[in-house]
């Protein structure tokens, strides 16, 4: 495992510092300004307005009722997935991963469109006067947001459990529904927990649903940015934020033990091969009736989108219109931000994250641990609190970056690089380290031997923590949201304002030409760069 | 000597992988590191080939430091798994430590083209390490080290990932390399056909300790105790009684019977109790006992192929024999007569392990 100790070398020693400075200042220090900034006394403030102890139980409560949906279905569409017989399996598995590259007030706006006051199916088709604003809109919006990160995490945790195992029970008499309870759900549950842990991560950091659909139903990090919107009080938005990171980084640590104590699930490693067993026509039909729905409900959203942008006015006037189409031209330079901010972050935390992944692993790298605990914080962090972080460190001499694109890129690289070095780290535990000891013993340096054979075999992983880091970037509204000013504005930020001030037209619009960008992105990279990868055995 | 390890000691938290040990290989030897797993032959190897640091001791080669970075001798390795880059083809693989030493392209195209041809796999150069059968992979990793011309040639179970027939042609075919280019090579593996069937010297390990090094044949007939007995070959080890002690003959007493062999004990150890060992092939099986032969019954029996290998229980010890006339093929339960021949007695130095 350990590569020999030599001399220290002092190419790959510059790296590592160099490595350590840019996590303190990148990483370290956002978080200790924040958590510094806040008196006691503005805690105490804070805690003695009900408006933000009643944000705190609405929190809490779409935490637990978003949480278990979005597990729920996330598991039965797992487990439908996993069926090799079910039709239209390809269909449900594409359309499922399409909220991932959406950002997530899409989902909100999408409903709001549809189901809202002047909604399409609540008012222009059934002619009532009824709105989804409130919790009900935020549960359905956030279910259908982060049930496909469930979906992504069950299915892989149920293709690992050997279909061999199922043989065998049938083979000693076992029924399909007692094999379904007695051996697949028992192996599985490990990695549902840690699916639901992910998803409750993310219900609790998600702002672009409430501020989209919530209404008067407001949680903790939508009213830290009404504190900055209202009143301009950041300290108070500080404390709010950390009030919301607190079971943030809870659920984070509670989901790294469950992690590490349920390895046992990963038993097989590979997909296997055997086939699964045929399901029942009644199993068939459930899980059939159930995709269709969840995919008629993800595919409403963006038909919502793509309406939107081409009616002249939602809700009253249906007439078709080219106007907020041609009217995109406005916002080519948000636009442009979005891509090129996201491009250059993903790049960047793609380039730290893995780099760090390999002297730690490698352990050339001093106070190995805590840098792995630095690289990995990022993740626990709400996207506010680190927008939060990044408007108080960044905003004065020396490092004055207010209204720069350089904070936005910044503060998107160090949100993203637990995805890169946790990439890295997985990436880096497929190669054998046989490999590297090879190229040492015939005589590289640490350097070499990282650029002759791990960049190489690296290129693939490379490549998926840049796109995660991509679609994450372009997708995201909470990080960006507290350093947005005019100069830097990027197309969701635009969006959410388009919304609020009611410009459904153009902010429809907007949005197709955003997801459009992402997908034609997510398509070149994929394209480019799948020409041919190497078994990293 | 040419490998000099002098006082080798490696802990890992705290079981010593390593404990004390001294070794010394003449030019153009083959030695094997033969052993259990986890009784510190790998870690051994990869201390030579500088992979890991020992805490105390010295590793030299003609009397320098290994040191490859600075020119010094070089010890390369052939690992386990081959640890053949999956993204370079077969010459690249080939080439990878001569551009590190930055030879010139030239001189590096001959010294590549040269052993792939050696090795029978000068076609292959444009493949892909996953394009390659095991043996070939094989070839292309034992290429990549022996293209380097090392001081020293490192083998880490180099046959465990191959089937077994694969298995038996490269055995030959690289002691026949080994002998053809005289380079020191050094061994490691818990196959103990392979270590008597390869090497010029055998270092038996266990627990981190060098137990016994000899040529092969002195480790399978004159193991040092019982675990070397055990480890190599099979062994039938029976408690016997010392009678008279010498420098080049004793006396001992097992089995009802006695013997004068040619081995040498100390003169306080009369009286006291030995282990002999007796190698399954020394036993014969007669048809009529005689004056040196034990009676038994057969419980248990094996066709092996070239020979049979028999279980019979003589009433105070069940012996192992190996019978090479396969075609007596005596069934289970019937008595059998077994011829004692003095010859194969060899006497341990330790006690009966019980």
């Amino acid at each position: 495992m350990s590569v020999r100790k030599r001399r220290a070398e002092p190419g790959s020693l510059a790296v590592a510092i160099g490595l350590w400075g840019v996590l303190a200042l990148f990483v370290l220090y956002p978080i200790l300004r924040v958590a510094f900034y806040p008196s006691a006394g503005d805690f105490r403030a804070i805690l003695a307005e009900p408006r933000y102890a009643q944000a705190m139980t609405h929190s809490l409560t779409m935490l637990l009722l978003s949480t278990l949906s979005a597990t729920l279905v996330g598991f039965v569409f797992a487990f439908a997935l996993t069926r090799r017989d079910l039709p239209l399996r390809g269909f449900y598995s594409l359309v499922s991963l399409l909220p991932l590259f959406s950002p997530p007030f899409v989902v909100a706006f999408g409903y709001l469109m549809m189901f809202g006051k002047n909604g399409l199916v609540t008012h222009g088709i059934l002619g009532l006067r009824v709105s989804i604003l409130g919790w009900q809109g935020l549960w359905l919006s956030q279910t259908m947001s982060f049930f496909p990160v469930a979906t992504i995490a069950i299915r892989n945790v149920l293709e690992t459990i050997p279909a061999n195992l199922e043989q065998a029970a049938k083979n000693l008499g076992a029924s399909p529904l007692r094999r379904f309870l007695t051996i697949t759900l028992p192996l599985a549950s490990g990695g549902i927990v840690s699916a639901a842990l992910l998803v409750a991560i993310l219900v609790l950091a998600d702002f672009g649903n409430p501020i989209m659909i919530a209404g008067d139903y407001s949680v903790l990090a939508t009213e830290a940015w009404l504190r900055v919107q209202g009143w301009a009080d950041v300290k108070g938005a500080a404390a709010l934020s950390i009030l919301l990171l607190l079971p943030s980084l809870a659920l984070f640590l509670l989901q790294r033990l469950w992690a590490r104590g349920k390895a046992f699930v990963t038993i097989g490693g590979k997909a296997s091969s055997l086939e699964s067993e045929p399901s029942s026509p009644i199993l068939k039909v459930c899980l059939v009736l159930f995709c269709s729905l969840a995919t008629a409900l993800i595919l409403l959203i963006y038909g919502a989108l793509l309406l939107g942008s081409l009616v002249k006015g939602w809700g009253f006037d249906w007439s078709v219109t080219s106007r907020w189409i041609l009217s995109l031209g406005d916002q080519a330079k948000e636009l442009g931000r979005s891509l090129g901010f996201s491009v250059l972050a993903a790049l960047l935390s793609a380039l730290i994250g893995m780099t760090t992944a390999f002297l730690v692993r490698e352990r050339k790298m001093p106070v190995a641990k805590a840098i792995d605990l630095l690289s990995m914080l990022p993740a626990a962090l709400p996207g506010i609190f680190i927008g939060i972080g990044y408007s108080i460190a960044f905003n004065h001499p020396p490092m004055d970056l207010y209204g720069t694109g350089l904070i936005v890129v910044l503060s998107l690289a160090a949100w993203n690089l637990s995805t890169a070095y946790q990439t890295g780290l997985e990436s880096l535990k497929q190669i054998s380290p046989s490999l590297g000891e090879a190229a040492s013993n015939l005589g590289a340096k640490t350097l070499q031997v990282l650029v002759d054979v791990h960049l190489p075999l690296l290129k693939g992983p490379f490549m998926s923590a840049f796109f995660v880091g991509f679609i994450r970037s372009i997708t995201t509204l909470s990080v960006i949201v507290f350093i947005e000013t005019a100069s830097n504005a990027v197309a969701t930020f635009t969006v959410m304002n388009l919304v609020n001030d009611g410009f459904y037209g153009k902010a429809a619009a907007l949005s197709v030409a955003l997801l459009g960008l992402t997908f034609l992105a997510v398509g070149l990279t994929r394209w480019t760069f799948c020409k041919k990868t190497w078994s990293l055995v | 000597m040419y490998l000099e390890i002098e006082g080798a000691s490696k802990s890992f938290g705290a079981s010593k992988a390593l404990d004390d040990v001294s070794l010394s290989v003449p030019k153009g030897n083959f030695l094997t590191l033969l052993g259990p797993s986890g009784c510190g032959k790998t870690t051994l190897l990869r201390s030579i080939a500088g992979l890991l640091a020992l805490d105390s001791g010295t590793i030299s080669v003609d009397g320098r430091a290994l040191d490859p970075e600075s020119g010094g001798p070089r010890a390369v390795m052939v690992f386990q798994d081959y640890a053949l880059f999956p993204h370079m083809n077969v010459r690249r693989n080939v080439s990878y430590g001569l551009k590190l030493r930055k030879l010139g392209a030239q001189s590096i195209d001959r010294k590549v083209d040269e052993c792939l041809g050696y090795l029978g796999i000068g076609e292959l150069g444009r493949r892909l390490p996953s394009e390659l059968s095991g043996g070939q992979q094989q070839r292309v990793a034992l290429a990549r080290a022996l293209v380097m011309e090392p001081e020293v040639l490192l083998l880490d179970e180099p046959l465990s990932n191959l089937d077994a027939k694969l298995r038996l042609g490269i055995r030959s075919e690289l002691k026949r390399i080994q002998q053809e280019l005289g380079v020191t090579t050094v061994y490691v593996t818990h196959d103990q056909g392979e270590a008597l069937a390869l090497s010029n010297i055998v270092a038996v390990m266990n627990r981190g300790r060098l137990i016994q090094v000899g040529s092969p044949r002195d480790i399978y007939y004159r193991p040092a105790d019982a675990f070397v007995a055990d480890f190599v070959g099979t062994a039938n080890l029976i408690e016997a009684l010392v009678l008279e002690a010498g420098s080049d003959s004793s006396r001992v007493s097992a089995l009802g019977r006695s013997w004068t062999l040619g081995e040498s004990l100390a003169g306080d150890q009369v009286g006291k109790a030995v282990s002999l060992c007796i190698r399954p092939e020394s036993l014969r099986l007669v048809s009529a006992p005689g004056p040196d032969s034990l009676e038994g019954t057969v419980v248990q029996a094996m066709f092996e192929g070239s020979h049979m290998r028999y279980w019979i229980d003589t009433g105070q010890v069940v012996l192992v024999i190996d019978d090479a006339d396969t075609r007596r093929d005596c069934p289970l339960k019937s008595r059998v007569a077994v011829e004692l021949v003095p010859e194969g007695f060899h006497i341990l130095g330790d006690r009966l392990a019980s």
